[in-house]
């Protein structure tokens, strides 16, 4: 009888324990799923396109936080804070400032690893939608779209990266080494022995530009022009790439390369003749206020914008309005408008951009923050990329450097008007042909307007990279980055419309000193000595 | 014919002796002079004998020819006394403590020590039990060797880091396997906004013995998760025949041991203009009128942090039913204001014998932790030290002006501290860290039941069959609360945060032990199934943008705040499957083996992959049991044996997540429009990461046990490590990385445990003790050969490298200051030099440290980045030292630890910034004029990068790690108990008083706050200084 019981108990209690054995080790995941599925129908799909813009709006950064790497807000504070426009008020961003970065530092690391993880993103879409595609799941115009979306994201990556990694393509014509583009898919061990063997040493600045510009002429062909609409039916307009926003960068990347006449063809698929320059793809145009594209972030002038939501933005420690707003309005003011622009007399007094989009505190003044973005407590404020104001004042430099000779272009000074007068209203003030000896001075005030308009827009590096070999232009005698202003140096009687005395303490960076350009970061340089080294890292 | 006149001379003997009886009689007594019961009284040779009594005395008809009585129990020391012409016979008995006699606890079972062949060291916490302490863990160190314990910082709820025989995984969990009762159970921390140890759910006074398991004999039976060794806890059971109600309770006081040396308020004016002043910039720092001198440190810590315990455990039983019950609650304040840790744990131990084959135990733990934290960020404007040490003591903590803030000092737009008299507010928005810490909340409370079901059926007496079944249930609720005026809070105008976390791991197993005897030959065999798995899932609700402070005080309130947010998240696994086996033999009690086997499967592999099989063996002799051993050197050496072992096993704690070998596509959010991403690089091929570990030793007792020496020499070699191999990040990988099994790594060295019982009198006994553990550790292979950086999420400090130990520090070589202009001098990898002129943060080279020459223009690249130092140490051990004179017994232990390197960031970041911030003291022996000679560079407002190299590591921060330190003293008065019997009349059993000091001093180099309170990877980032805590206690026995 014993005997019976207890094998009896034992024997159960064995079969009971082996049966677990499939339950144990057969688990699923719940909160991702698998690499088939993320294409398996349309809807599946088109969240797997959000993916890739999440990953220009929240990349990681060091331990994983987002910090608006790469386009989120990074951009934008980097290439204002390797400028001498924006003041840097904190160590925050003081590497970047006073441009002593190493391969190590984090601002810059984060900057190439986000951009080229949101590039593979794109590459993996690309493969996956063109699956889809042949397969039905989506139609074959839609398949078209979602590549042309990846492909206007990846230009935008690369181009990026160029502008930071690279000599500018006025260097020998675009000769000096550029950056790899990443143009397929990596997700195997095969595909990424094949990208790890590409050398970078064989690689031009022009064969970079080359393949920005094939991206973006399939992107104009295959984007729509019309804004795209989402799930719910609502037009999101702004926060995805269309037709303009694709013409309006091949813009950007040409007017790099100086490629003039470029810029003007590009430009005038966007911009009528003659005023009232409305873009006949798209609709879109000047908002009537200089601060419109800012109160309303959706306007008819935000070409391209990455979105952010109080649920989803790069927090206190990313966020352009904590990073650049008043502390009184309780953002952190760690970047602010630096004394050389504020103080710079050609930014005339009344200017309504002065108010509309400034604050200034103290009496007398010691303190100017942007208001552009203001959503201090929720930080939903998108970040701008392209402007319709970019693309008037793009074609305007185009057209006044195109012009023949030393004639002052009227194509390109009514382009410039478009944009200043929205701010200078007084008539004595604006501008004439007769303002300007020679297309020089035209472009010189070109080049100034968007220093003023597109000031706390991230726009300042392009140019300061671009203009370093141009002779008459470069900000500085033989390129390179102007002196600036101490970190949190600035103290009242700095900041004055009519002008001001203050020392600059940060030296200038001569175009030939090594840290011109961005090394490229150690995480990389270790596993991968084909991505060759700036000199001097 | 010989044989048979032999026997018939015996029966002779015997029965002429047997006529000729008397009677002895005596009591038997502990050293403390407490009466023993069932202690076995034998007269030496032959089978006459009795036990001792409840009050221990006994009575005994002793044969005319006994001559010696013997009296012995199982965990006592063996007391011989020659009869003579006595009539009364009193002994005192030794507890067997630290002796070859001793049942250690093994995986499924427990083994005799001296029939052991594995590395196992037993703890006693009989000491430990009473120190004021957060958890157990926390005490283990320095006190048996191959056992490291360091706390990463002087917060009472954060989780000590154990290691084993070194570190044992690149990428995947270090930590031993925790087995309570031989379950495992979770570990280290679960929480989520505050710090907690789920080890101290554990009463320290519940605890019977923990047994440290270390090669790979003792862990094989383990299996796969043996790789980083096993704590064996176990906890008091009832004993039969008697009833004992006891209390116990300890109150005490901490001070920090050490606090930083930072500037005073006229130290800090005139540094901070003085870098101001360097870059042109006019005079920001001012005395004001009061002439204000706020030592922040004072605003952070507690001028003395209190803590208690109270124990009461109640035990006993019969033949068939023994019960243990105990209840026990403890608070302890952190240093840090804010930072206390609260627990009540409750355990119930139950045995009962159904019948003569079936026996039913459960154990069951039910405790309550309650924890309160802070910010403790290391460069967090926020954190609680990062604050403290660069607040500007020249500005005031209070400013009544300022009734919005309570009055505390802050700039009226509340984004940082106040200014006072400075024209300039702290760099970086630093806040006013009385204010936050007064506001801001950071608690959780945990649940946490863990009960223990087991069945225990005998078919044979040789046979016993246990099935087992535990729980270890968590639950979790927490809540934030920050500030909407100032601090971290500003920003979002208050957030409001309710965090809830439920996890269910379960364990079965069943398993056979047989053991049978065939003459001289012993049979010792184990076989079993184990399955476990778990569950957890978690939940947030958040608010920002609240209403007022007022509805932020307890929970998230439903319409107090405008933004919402939540979150949560749910996980399963991972699940373990695994069939195990072990069998031991002997040969007359001489000649050992053992041999085990385990086949684990786990679901973090691929189906294909899922099950892998570690074997393990090992063999001891007792050579001091051989003839020509006892006759010889057995009079010195009464105990040696020597043993060998070699097993594999294996690390579950692999890194990876749950699915390590699938590609995955994860929820990435366009702002509010849904996407998602690839999110993992899955590799199919992933395969367990093994360890392969080799011991040999001796276990060697001298003088009658007076002298104790365990000696090993081991081995373990990593194989297979899983690394999150990165991959270039210009291939855009998720996560840059994917997992590989491509490492090896080594741990070797030697431990020496050395126990001398140089006194033991009746009245007086010492005790000393020392042990030592030598190990290094080096790397054998990584991914390719390839040089992996180690990033801290702020900083590169360490690097994998082939050949050298794990994350070795890595930086630039740190030469000195140019005293003719102040610029520090770096010297390249090609060993010429270099000068960073701080003027205009660029390199050039230079002939001399001291030239006023500057050569061409260079760069510090990163392939003059060297080999710092190991962030690991060489070596670490402990000496304790226990001298009982009558009733007093004093116990100390002091530990040390050494070879290895510290990057001090807190003084590379913190002190010597170059910021509007306060500094330490260092920072006044900087450079100021030609000829000065110094080892701080001048000063350059904000060019902290260029002149101190921020986030890398150079030989100006690496110091030296070694310590020796006095970590407890302890003073123990036991009241005689015949004047607790003349007091109490026998109610009273026992009574001690307890005087106790911990952490009484350190010795070394290190300038930096504790070496001690370090991370793995050598670093030291603003961590809380650990604290001296001066202790009373009684425990009363009824």
């Amino acid at each position: 009888m014993r005997v019976k019981i207890i094998s009896t108990i034992l024997i159960a209690g064995t079969l009971l324990m082996s049966a677990c054995q499939k339950k144990v080790l057969d688990l699923q995941s719940f909160s991702q799923q698998s690499d088939e599925s993320a294409f398996a129908n349309a809807d599946a799909c088109q969240l797997s396109m959000y993916g890739v813009y999440d990953a220009c709006q929240s990349g990681f950064y060091a331990g994983g936080a987002v910090r608006g790497y790469p386009f989120g807000a990074a951009s934008i504070s980097q290439a204002d804070m390797r400028g001498e426009d924006m003041l840097n008020q904190a160590a925050f961003y003081q590497i970047t400032y006073e441009a002593t970065y190493n391969n190590a530092s984090a601002n810059n690391q984060y900057m190439f690893e986000t951009i080229y993880a949101m590039v593979n993103k794109a590459n993996l879409v690309i493969d996956g939608v063109k699956g889809a595609g042949s397969k039905s799941i989506i139609s074959s115009a839609t398949a078209l779209q979602y590549e042309a979306e990846c492909r206007f994201l990846r230009a935008m990556g690369h181009h990026e990266l160029v502008l930071h990694l690279s000599y500018p393509f006025t260097q020998d014509n675009g000769n000096a080494m550029g950056v790899i583009y990443r143009d397929f898919a990596i997700k195997d061990a095969s595909t990424a022995e094949t990208a790890k063997a590409i050398k970078r040493s064989t690689v031009k600045v022009s064969d970079t530009y080359a393949k920005i510009l094939a991206d973006l002429d399939f992107a104009e062909t295959n984007l729509p022009a019309t804004p795209v609409v989402n799930t719910s039916g609502v037009a999101i307009k702004t926060f995805r790439a269309s037709k303009a926003a694709a013409i309006a960068l091949k813009m950007r990347v040409k007017m790099h390369k100086g490629d003039w006449a470029g810029v003007i063809a590009e430009g005038n698929k966007l911009v009528p003749a003659s005023a009232p320059f409305v873009s006949p793809i798209g609709g879109w145009t000047l908002n009537a206020t200089v601060d419109g594209s800012f109160s309303t972030t959706t306007s008819n002038e935000s070409i391209f914008s990455i979105r952010n939501d109080a649920t989803d933005n790069p927090g206190v420690n990313g966020a352009l309005p904590q990073m650049l707003g008043d502390p009184a309005l309780g953002a952190r003011g760690l970047v602010r408008v630096s004394p050389i622009i504020w103080s710079d007399p050609a930014w005339l007094c009344d200017d309504l951009r002065r108010t509309a989009l400034y604050r200034t505190s103290g009496s007398p003044v010691n303190a100017v923050f942007t208001v552009k973005y203001r959503d201090y407590t929720n930080s939903s404020d998108p970040a701008p990329m392209i402007r319709y104001a970019e693309v008037i004042l793009m074609l305007a430099e185009a057209e006044a450097r195109n012009a023949a000779g030393t004639s002052v272009s009227a194509r390109g000074l009514a382009l410039l008007n478009a944009i200043r007068n929205r701010a200078v209203t007084n008539v004595a003030d604006q501008f004439t042909a007769a303002s300007f000896a020679d297309k020089n001075a035209l472009i010189a005030a070109i080049l100034f307007e968007r220093r003023v308009e597109f000031l706390a827009e991230g726009k300042r590096w392009g140019d300061i990279s671009r203009l370093a070999n141009d002779a008459n232009f470069a900000p500085i005698a033989g390129g390179g980055v102007p002196s600036k202003v101490g970190s949190g140096g600035a103290t009242s009687a700095m900041f004055n419309c009519a002008g001001a005395t203050f020392t600059r303490s940060v030296p200038a960076l001569a175009y030939s000193n090594f840290r011109f350009l961005w090394p490229v970061p150690l995480s990389e340089i270790q596993q991968n000595a084909n991505y060759d080294q700036n000199p001097g890292y | 014919m010989r044989k048979l006149y032999l026997l018939l001379m015996g029966v002779v003997f015997f029965a002429s002796q047997a006529m000729a009886q008397r009677t002895i009689t005596g009591k038997v007594t502990d050293d403390n002079g407490a009466p023993l019961a069932n202690i076995s009284v034998l007269v030496k040779g032959t089978t006459v004998g009795t036990s001792t009594k409840a009050d221990g005395t006994y009575s005994l008809n002793v044969p005319a020819n006994g001559r010696t009585l013997v009296f012995s129990s199982v965990d006592m020391l063996t007391v011989e006394v020659s009869i003579g012409a006595k009539t009364s016979i009193d002994a005192t008995l030794l507890k067997e403590d630290k002796t070859m006699q001793e049942v250690v606890v093994v995986g499924y079972g427990t083994q005799r020590k001296k029939e052991a062949t594995a590395a196992i060291s037993k703890i006693d916490p009989t000491n430990i039990a009473p120190l004021v302490s957060p958890s157990i863990d926390k005490q283990l160190g320095g006190r048996t060797p191959g056992l490291n314990v360091t706390n990463p910082s002087g917060l009472v709820n954060q989780p000590p880091r154990i290691r084993i025989r070194g570190v044992n995984s690149v990428g995947g969990d270090r930590s031993p396997l925790i087995v309570l009762d031989g379950v495992p159970i979770s570990s280290g921390g679960f929480a989520g906004f505050t710090n907690d140890n789920l080890l101290a759910n554990i009463n320290p006074a519940d605890i019977e013995s923990i047994e440290v398991l270390k090669d790979g004999s003792a862990t094989a039976i383990f299996g796969s998760q043996g790789a980083n060794g096993v704590l064996m806890i176990t906890t008091k059971k009832g004993k039969t025949g008697r009833q004992n109600f006891n209390y116990s309770s300890t109150f005490g006081f901490s001070k920090p041991l050490n606090r930083f040396d930072l500037l005073n308020a006229q130290e800090f004016v005139t540094i901070a203009n003085a870098k101001l002043a360097a870059a042109s910039l006019a005079n920001g720092a001012f005395m004001n009128s009061e002439n204000t001198n706020t030592d922040w440190q004072d605003v952070v810590f507690r001028p003395t942090s209190q803590a208690s315990t109270h124990n009461l455990a109640l035990d006993g039983g019969n033949e068939k039913t023994t019960y243990f019950l105990s209840f026990n609650y403890r608070y302890q304040e952190g240093l840090v204001k804010t930072n206390t840790t609260e627990n009540y744990n409750i355990r119930a131990n139950f045995e009962h014998k159904v019948n003569r084959w079936l026996k039913i135990t459960n154990n069951i733990t039910l405790s309550r932790g309650f924890d309160k934290d802070q910010n403790n960020g290391g460069n967090a404007l926020s954190g609680s030290i990062a604050a403290a040490l660069r607040a500007l003591p020249n500005v005031r903590l209070f400013n009544t002006t300022l009734p919005q803030f309570d009055n505390y000092n802050i700039l009226p737009d509340g984004s940082a501290l106040g200014r006072d008299a400075n024209t300039r507010t702290i760099e970086n928005n630093y806040v006013n860290i009385g204010y936050v810490l007064a506001k801001n909340k950071f608690r959780s409370k945990k649940h946490r039941i863990i009960n223990n079901f087991a069945i225990e059926i005998k078919p044979a007496s040789w046979l016993t069959s246990t099935t087992k079944f535990a729980i270890d249930y968590i639950t979790l609720d927490e809540f934030l609360r920050q500030d909407a005026k100032h601090g971290d809070g500003r920003s979002v105008l208050g957030r409001v945060t309710n965090q809830a976390a439920n996890s269910m791991s379960w364990v079965g197993q069943q398993y056979i032990n047989a053991n049978k005897t065939f003459g001289k030959h012993n049979v010792n065999a184990t076989v079993g199934i184990e399955a476990r798995n778990s569950e957890f899932n978690s939940f947030s609700a958040s608010g920002t943008n609240v209403a007022d402070a007022f509805f932020q005080q307890q929970n998230v309130i439903s319409g107090s705040y405008v933004t919402q947010l939540s979150g949560g998240g749910y996980s399963q696994g991972p699940g373990f499957f695994s069939y195990f086996g072990r069998a031991n033999y002997d040969f007359k009690s001489r000649y050992f083996l053992q041999l085990s086997f385990r086949r684990d499967g786990l679901s973090r592999f691929a189906k294909e992959n899922r099950f892998g099989n570690f074997p393990g063996g090992s063999i001891g002799w007792r050579v001091s049991q051989e003839d020509f051993w006892a006759k010889s050197l057995g009079k010195v050496i009464n105990e040696f044996k020597v043993r060998a072992s070699l097993a594999r096993v294996g690390n579950t704690g692999i890194p990876g997540g749950s699915f390590p070998f699938l590609n995955f596509y994860g929820l990435s959010p366009y702002g509010a429009i849904s996407g998602i991403s690839a999110s993992q690089s899955g590799n199919a091929d992933l395969q367990w990461e093994t360890s392969d570990k080799l011991d040999i030793g001796f276990d060697m007792s001298l003088f009658k046990d007076r002298i104790t020496i365990v000696f090993d020499y081991y081995k373990n070699k990593n194989n297979g490590l899983v690394f999150a191999v990165p991959q270039p990040p210009s291939l855009g990988v998720p996560g840059n990385q994917i997992f590989q099994n491509v490492g090896n790594m080594e741990n070797k060295g030697f431990e020496l445990a050395l126990n001398f019982a140089v006194v033991r009198k009746r009245d007086f006994n010492w005790d000393l003790g020392f042990n030592y553990t030598n190990q290094k550790n080096k790397l054998l292979s990584l991914p390719n050969g390839n040089d992996i950086v180690v990033s801290n999420g702020t900083g590169n400090y360490n690097v994998q490298r082939v050949g050298q130990p794990l994350n070795a520090l890595y930086g630039y070589q740190y030469v000195g200051v140019n005293s003719s202009n102040g610029n520090p001098v770096y010297r390249k990898a090609d060993g010429t030099l270099l000068m960073g002129n701080i003027t205009n943060s660029s390199y050039f080279s230079i002939a001399d440290q001291n030239s006023a020459t500057i050569g061409s223009a260079g760069s510090l690249a990163s392939a003059d980045r060297q080999i710092l130092g190991s962030a690991l140490p060489t070596y670490f051990g402990g000496i304790t030292n226990t001298v009982r004179v009558k009733q007093f017994t004093v116990d100390m232990l002091f530990r040390f630890s050494g070879g290895n390197k510290i990057m001090n960031i807190t003084r590379q970041e913190s002190l010597l910034n170059q910021g509007f911030m306060n500094n330490g003291t260092e920072i006044l022996q900087r450079w100021q004029k030609p000829g000065d000679v110094t080892t701080v560079p001048r000063l350059w407002y904000n060019r902290d990068n260029f002149t101190n190299l921020n986030q890398q590591a150079s030989t100006r921060f690496i110091e030296k790690g070694d310590f020796f330190r006095m970590d407890n003293l302890s003073v123990n008065y036991e009241v005689p108990s015949a004047l607790l019997s003349r007091l109490f009349k026998n109610s009273v059993k026992s009574f001690r008083f307890l005087l106790q000091a911990q952490n009484l001093f350190v010795i070394t180099d290190y300038t930096g706050i504790d070496p001690d309170n370090i991370d793995e990877r050598g670093l030291d980032y603003n961590t809380i200084p650990p604290a001296r805590t001066i202790s009373f206690g009684v425990n009363i026995g009824f």
